[in-house]
């Protein structure tokens, strides 16, 4: 099964990807020019779309948790100062 | 209009010729739009045998053979696909070759399209600039001898299209 997508596209995906297979495979299929379409292996990009989004959360999940970390500090904190 | 009936034959210019930019194991194909007078010669050649005991030349089968050829129309200024296949015969990659009677990826309800894939490698290319011409080059290729990184042999196949 094959999807046919844009080389463009596929940089674009490659560029949201952690170095992997998933990255080299994104480099490869999207040699050509931008709007150039080529039919690329439907498993290997919902993989790689996959892959992408998980990546995506990833990257904000960190934030959220420092931000729980701040407020257990503060939470602590008050107890201690009435004392 | 007769609905129920089908075209039999098909052109040289309806035929499609994709190269692998990926892997074996996840390909992308990518059209070579620019191509014409696709050649594929494939089957065993035959070997004449003669002995005294017949009064017939007769004849057995050789080792079978693939090979082919297309002409690529050069076009100025950049163009991705024609390095490809430079990068790979100076580099003297294997690279993957499908021809079908149609598009690789059709929409349904149209039948998928049919023909051969191949791992091959790329001879000596001839260049022609002729006058008004355009400019030409034959680029011959040969069935490889491929593995997978398993182990696997890959060789010649009959390939199917998708239907989207």
């Amino acid at each position: 099964m094959s999807t046919p997508i844009t080389c463009g596209e596929l940089a674009e995906l490659a560029n949201s990807l952690p170095a992997g297979e998933l990255k080299d495979w994104c480099d490869q299929s999207a040699s050509g020019p931008q709007t150039q379409i080529v039919f690329a292996n439907s498993e290997m990009l919902s993989r790689c779309q996959q892959a992408a989004s998980s990546s995506i959360h990833e990257e904000s999940e960190p934030k959220e948790s420092k931000k729980k970390c701040k407020v257990s500090k503060t939470m602590k904190d008050t107890p201690g100062t009435s004392l | 209009m007769a609905t129920d009936l089908e075209r039999g034959a098909y052109a040289g210019k309806e035929t499609y010729l994709y190269y692998n930019s990926a892997t074996n194991a996840s390909p992308t194909w990518v059209e070579i739009k620019r191509a014409r007078n696709v050649q594929l010669t494939r089957g065993a050649a035959t070997s004449e045998v003669n002995f005294h005991g017949s009064d017939q030349t007769v004849n057995i089968h050789e080792y079978e053979g693939v090979s082919g050829s297309f002409e690529y129309v050069r076009k100025l200024g950049s163009d991705t696909v024609y390095d490809f296949f430079e990068s790979s015969r100076d580099n003297k990659n294997i690279i993957e070759l499908i021809h079908l009677n149609g598009p690789e990826t059709v929409s349904a309800p149209a039948d998928a399209s049919e023909g051969w894939r191949a791992p091959v490698i790329l001879g000596e290319f001839s260049e022609t600039s002729n006058g008004g011409d355009s400019v030409v080059v034959t680029i011959p290729f040969v069935l490889a001898d491929a593995y997978t990184a398993a182990g696997a042999q890959v060789t010649i196949s009959a390939y199917t299209g998708t239907v989207a």
